[in-house]
């Protein structure tokens, strides 16, 4: 096989390689689209979150919380994720992104909802 | 090279022995037991060794996530109970392969092979519950 028949599919695998450590090496974010931030809920109800993030360099996956507490595991970067049924109340709903060791590496958005 | 990762994949790495030696020097002394002589007393040396790098890494992986992040992984669930596992399973294990090394040679036959069972079976459940460790967290 010669160089010049092979050389294009090298030149691919160069760039797609360079394209995902870009990807990679890019600021983290996390951002909940669903529900906003001061939304009431009903407490009868399951409600979806709708999120998406970066996990940057350092992060991998995210976690979910409700009032601090793990309620979820999220190996998609964007998507959404059905609470279950959650208490009458004000309620604080975060996402963060945390690395391999499930540590989070201070990336996290959070919204207050109302629970009724 | 990002020494954060390469912390974590080095400590990962002794793990990984550990685990493979827990089990496999008490399988090779309760497969070896019918011939004689088996060297109990080097595998008992090696296997305590394996428990005592278990905890040493285990404790790693916080220290790394620690200096790096000033926190612990936050598991929950399923994943915590598998982690006490690991950690009750190593403790035990280490506990007795000392207590192995200090007194088996006044242990009747039957009373190492038991000791040797207990270690296999501490081995079974670590790695068992590292596998529900790392899919359910």
């Amino acid at each position: 096989m010669r160089f010049s028949s092979i050389s294009p599919c090298i030149f691919a695998a160069l760039l797609s390689v360079s394209v995902a450590a870009s990807a990679a090496s890019g600021k983290a974010y996390v951002k909940i689209t669903s529900p906003v931030a001061g939304a009431k809920l009903d407490a009868m109800g399951q409600t979806k979150l709708v999120y998406e993030a970066a996990p940057g360099p350092n992060g991998d996956h995210v976690h979910v919380y409700v009032d601090n507490k793990e309620v979820g595991i999220l190996r998609q970067l964007a998507g959404s994720y059905t609470l279950e049924t959650l208490a009458s109340g004000t309620r604080n709903i975060c996402v963060k992104i945390v690395n391999k060791a499930h540590v989070p590496i201070g990336v996290e958005e959070c919204v207050k909802v109302t629970v009724e | 090279m990002d020494l954060q990762n390469l912390a974590y994949a080095l400590t990962q790495v002794i793990h990984n022995f550990g685990a493979v030696t827990v089990v496999g020097g008490a399988a090779a002394a309760l497969w070896l037991a019918p011939r004689r002589p088996v060297p109990e007393r080097s595998l008992a040396w090696l296997v305590s060794l394996a428990w005592m790098l278990q905890i040493a890494s285990g404790v790693g992986f916080g220290a790394i996530s620690f200096y790096y992040y000033g926190r612990l992984p936050e598991i929950s669930g399923i994943a915590t109970v598998a982690l006490g596992i690991k950690v009750a399973s190593a403790s035990f294990g280490f506990v007795l392969g000392v207590l192995y090394l200090l007194h088996a040679s006044r242990w009747l036959e039957a009373t190492r092979q038991r000791a040797w069972q207990t270690l296999m079976g501490l081995g079974v459940a670590a790695l068992t519950a590292a596998a529900f460790l790392r899919w359910f967290s």
